[in-house]
């Protein structure tokens, strides 16, 4: 889940991962399913990192120059055609980038996928379909 | 040459091995969260093997708590005072729960190389109990006392008998405590906790042995509130 967060572009990915599974421990009664848990911590990551995004501009100010610093560092770690395919994926809005990390991360299928983003299949199909086509389109010519 | 997919699903997977995981992430979700989980008595269902080992890393925090409040169920009976390690129940010694029954959830709080374990017990005229358990003493000491924030005032506090924790309560605004190096400007973090039951938030930090500094709180917002405090033994509150 820390590695999900951080792929999802979380500033503090271990955080989203704790706070997850917190709630997943507070929430356990009320789920009637215990296979749904994974599902469910999943979401949570989706929900929260997407929650980030879009209101602690503070949070993402520091992330981005959490960032350039970690950059550098991964720039050794990373090979370099992986590293510009992560760079590309940083671009992409958040909910695009979810579905590509689900779907090529994770393999989910598009219903789990649907499940963990709150959002239709066919939404997932459509977000997975443009976020390939934009991640291609940043990675022309550079292949 | 590799589509565009298998490039995507090479590079995430060898992103994802280099994603950073701290030890301390726990630690600052539970400090954000303003409070800790509550205890479960039962974990009811079976979780996807997916889950196990995270999910035993977080209900691992828990399960201390858990062993100490199913030794707080037992009836009352001997006195407090320094207990030998050896014979011990628990974290806390059986025989020390029987004799101040804990009515809240017990917290336990590492600082430096000694964990305290909080709890209050006479619900009506609560009084903060404290076991330390040193890492290299040969005993255990329990102790209550009647610390409680007076008011206009932002914390009470008072020092173990072994001289190696500053530890107190402070009111519920204040999320961490770290202690302020006068001559070094060096600091070190201490922990605030709550628990189930708990009038006001008991937080510890491990004595510097300095000779003078101050205790810094904060709250969600980040703002400050220093007290000054004094090397060697604090008056005790009894």
């Amino acid at each position: 889940m820390v590695r999900l967060a951080d792929l999802l572009g979380a500033d503090d990915p271990e955080d989203i991962a704790q706070e997850a599974f917190a709630q997943l421990i507070r929430k356990q009664r009320s789920l009637r399913d215990p296979d749904a848990a994974l599902g469910y911590v999943r979401a949570c990551v989706c929900n929260l990192v997407r929650n980030r995004h879009r209101h602690l501009r503070v949070a993402r100010l520091r992330r981005s120059a959490g960032q350039d610093e970690q950059s550098s560092e991964h720039a050794v770690m990373l090979r370099q055609d992986h590293a510009e395919v992560i760079a590309a994926l940083a671009a992409l809005p958040v909910r695009r980038r979810q579905a590509i990390v689900l779907r090529y991360w994770l393999d989910l299928s598009e219903r789990e996928i649907a499940a963990a983003m709150g959002v239709s299949p066919g939404t997932v199909k459509a977000q997975v379909s443009r976020g390939l086509a934009a991640l291609g389109k940043a990675l022309e010519g550079r292949i | 040459m590799n589509t565009l997919e298998d490039r995507v699903r090479q590079a995430l997977a060898q992103r994802a091995e280099h994603s950073p995981i701290s030890t301390s992430a726990w630690d600052r979700a539970l400090a954000r969260s303003g409070r800790p989980l509550a205890p479960r008595l039962s974990w009811p269902r079976r979780l996807p093997a997916g889950l196990l080992i995270p999910a035993a890393a977080a209900v691992a925090v828990v399960a201390v708590v858990l062993a100490s409040l199913a030794l707080a169920s037992r009836a009352p009976g001997a006195d407090m005072g320094t207990s030998p390690a050896s014979g011990s129940s628990g974290p806390v010694p059986a025989r020390v729960l029987r004799s101040k029954p804990a009515f809240t959830a017990i917290i336990p709080v590492t600082a430096g190389s000694a964990t305290i374990y909080f709890w209050y017990t006479d619900r009506k005229n609560p009084q903060l109990c404290t076991f330390v358990k040193p890492a290299a003493a040969a005993g255990r000491l329990a102790s209550c006392a009647f610390l409680r924030v007076a008011p206009g005032q932002p914390i009470a506090f008072q020092v173990d008998r072994f001289g190696s924790l500053y530890y107190g309560v402070a009111t519920a605004r204040f999320i961490s405590v770290s202690v302020l190096l006068a001559k070094s400007g060096k600091t070190i973090p201490g922990r605030v906790v709550s628990g189930r039951g708990f009038p006001d938030r008991a937080w510890a930090v491990a004595d510097p042995g300095t000779a003078s500094g101050w205790l810094v709180f904060r709250n969600a917002t980040g703002h400050e509130v220093m007290v000054s405090y004094e090397a060697g033994p604090a008056p005790r509150r009894r």
